[in-house]
């Protein structure tokens, strides 16, 4: 009855403050909000900046802004690059997520989740990029743990449960047993530099030059992590770098495969390392169930068939990979409840 | 052992996926431990998959994604496995977490429970006050024994270097906040006993304040005028404003900060004195009664940094 009064004034939240896309998980509801973490800004004629768009918006502006605008991408690598404009960022979509919803639930619980890997500097400046952005209370969770969960992985069990979350900054690579991260390695490879790896490598094969949105295109539509007898072609518009003028070219699936060779072998060897490390019997665990791939880097064609043919065991993609960190995160919001004040912080 | 295997999930899974992988993988001319080499998976699992033995098998994420990968392979698609899954085993919540898993930063963060704001804030408080006694009680101790002594500029008669009281140590409070009433001058040719009622005008604190032997000493006051011992006395006039920082041999601070012109202060202490002046030309100095000549210390800036004697 308390918790059900309490709850009314509650508006919890959990946000996977992701490189690429920012997603906002609202208790009872679900996904509310997945957009691209990219925030557009004016600088007008007195030198004052203004945002100009957040999310989809200042996406579709992403190379294609005047002089006095610039599309930022506050996040790097998986942590903060630029403190005040990401506060900007979450202030917009907490807002839009908040709009005419909970107007009266004045107290925001919010989640959010940091890589592995992060420094406690980068922890303390997402949690406090998080309060400035309006919530009154900050929960950190690893983005293994979330991703593990999305994926409706039974992590309290006494089993060894292998999980890869391929994200626009960073991979993560966790073994999770009881509750807790066995082993686990954050390596700084994503998509963006997949998306470099082909920018790089159609500069080197075709002398042209692409930006990143064009490479994150090619990429999605005929990116693939294993060779295979399908073979997809893309069209594609670029700046030749001798002519200086913009050229067609045709760009097929293998040699995108051949791009993406480099970031694809640092992931593997995260994920051999991670089966090294990890104690035997959790191992066995692994092999028997399979290694599970989330984030948005699992939905390169046959990533999972690469990794399983490179490691031997089977690999699986979660269901909806994208949203299992956010899921992940508004999982750990029902435990609030029933658990804050064990683990409570404030 | 695979057609007693393919026989049980003909009794077991009729309606399930299990029955449609069998049948593609069968299409597809391919044994189980071919079908297993191909996409990684144990034997058992396989197995446990075609008799749709759910409690052999994972949790759904597991078995879902198994569906996907047999998919690739096998003549069956994804949806009508997923779908054929679905309809045999309800849909499940994925198990929540035993505990709330907090990252390590947490330990450090921002939010802090209200009971350590608060105890903090007492500390911190208590803090400040402490060192607002120390300060106090150092001051206080400084200015009973430091004897900076305030001499107003309107001298109410006639002074030379002999004629200046010292002034005890003891008197040092109730001269320092002195109004300039509490200048001392004495004319030495008045007679002692007369000093009271002739041109010595003594401030009420002062005239409370024991002077011992006031009227015996004022004829040999230029002899007294020089402290026994290590002592010394510094006389600064000010005539103009000034940065001023004194130092005794101790190292402890006689004065320091910015005197207005128009000043004077008489400083006693232990010899040597350490002095800077910040607007040398503006003040003019004396050591036990004798004048200081500063030119040779004086910089291009008007700063002189000397010690005395």
């Amino acid at each position: 009855m308390l918790d059900a009064i309490s709850r009314l004034f509650v508006n919890d939240l959990s946000i996977d403050l992701g490189t690429a896309n920012t997603l906002v998980y609202v208790r009872d509801e679900g996904i509310v909000l997945n957009e691209p973490s990219v925030v557009a800004i004016r600088l007008d004629a007195r030198g004052a900046k203004k945002i100009e768009a957040v999310g989809i918006d200042a996406k579709r502006m992403l190379g294609r802004t005047p002089t006095n605008i610039s599309t930022i991408r506050p996040l790097r690598d998986g942590v903060i690059a630029d403190y005040t404009v990401t506060e900007k960022m979450l202030q917009h979509f907490i807002r839009k997520v908040q709009k005419g919803r909970h107007m009266m639930r004045p107290m925001t619980r919010v989640v959010v989740c940091v890589p592995y890997g992060s420094t406690q500097v980068e922890r303390r400046a997402i949690r406090e990029s998080v309060e400035n952005a309006g919530a009154r209370k900050v929960y950190v969770i690893e983005e293994p743990i979330a991703a593990a969960l999305g994926a409706g992985i039974p992590i309290s069990e006494a089993r060894g449960s292998m999980v890869v979350d391929i994200g626009g900054g960073t991979s993560e690579v966790a073994v999770i047993s009881l509750d807790g991260i066995v082993y686990a390695e954050s390596v700084r490879i994503g998509g963006d530099k997949f998306d470099e790896a082909i920018v790089s490598y159609v500069r080197r094969q075709y002398n042209m030059l692409i930006g990143e949105a064009t490479a994150e295109r090619i990429k999605q539509e005929i990116g693939t992590a294993f060779p295979s007898h399908e073979v997809h072609e893309i069209d594609i518009v670029g700046r030749h770098l001798a002519a200086g003028v913009p050229r067609n070219f045709t760009m097929n699936s293998n040699e995108v495969l051949d791009a993406l060779q480099e970031p694809l072998a640092g992931i593997v060897k995260a994920v051999k390392q991670a089966l090294e490390r990890t104690p035997p019997e959790l191992g066995s665990d692994v092999a028997e169930r399979g290694i599970v791939l989330t984030g948005g880097g699992a939905l390169l064609r046959d990533l999972d068939k690469l990794i399983s043919e490179e490691t031997g065991l089977p690999v699986i993609i979660a269901d909806d990979p994208l949203t299992c960190v956010a899921r992940g995160g508004g999982m750990m919001l029902d435990m609030l409840d029933q658990q804050g004040d064990k683990f409570n912080i404030d | 052992m695979t057609d007693l295997n393919s026989e049980a999930g003909d009794q077991s899974g009729l309606a399930g996926p299990g029955r449609l992988i069998r049948r593609a993988r069968e299409q597809a001319r391919l044994s189980i431990e071919d079908l297993g080499a191909q996409i990684k998976l144990a034997r058992g699992t396989l197995d446990a998959l075609e008799r749709d033995d759910f409690a052999t098998l994972s949790e759904p994420v597991y078995v879902r994604g198994y569906y996907r990968k047999l998919s690739k392979v096998l003549p069956v698609s994804e949806t009508e496995l997923l779908a054929a899954y679905e309809k045999l085993v309800a849909p499940r919540v994925p198990p929540p977490p035993s505990k709330l898993i907090l990252a390590g930063e947490q330990d450090l963060g921002g939010s802090r429970p209200v009971g350590l704001k608060l105890g903090v804030g007492i500390v911190l408080i208590g803090v400040l006050l402490g060192l607002l006694a120390f300060w106090g009680s150092r001051r206080s101790e400084e200015t009973a024994s430091g004897s900076v002594v305030v001499v107003p500029p309107p001298a109410p008669a006639v002074e030379t270097p002999g004629e200046l009281v010292p002034v005890p140590t003891t008197t040092a409070p109730a001269a320092t906040s002195a109004s300039p009433e509490a200048a001392v001058s004495v004319d030495p040719s008045q007679p002692p006993p007369a000093a009271p009622a002739a041109s010595l005008t003594l401030a009420p604190s002062l005239a409370q304040s024991p002077v011992p032997g006031l009227g015996s000493t004022v004829p040999s006051a230029p002899a007294a005028a020089r402290p026994a011992g290590g002592r010394g006395e510094v006389q600064l006039q000010f005539n103009a404003t000034s940065w001023t920082r004194i130092e005794d041999a101790t190292g402890k601070s006689l004065l320091s900060g910015v005197i207005q012109a128009g000043d004077r202060q008489t400083i006693t202490g232990e010899a040597p004195f350490a002095i800077f002046l910040g607007n040398a030309p503006g003040v003019s100095i004396q050591f036990n009664g004798q004048p200081v000549d500063m030119s040779q210390h004086t910089k291009g800036n008007n700063t002189a940094r000397f010690t005395l004697p």
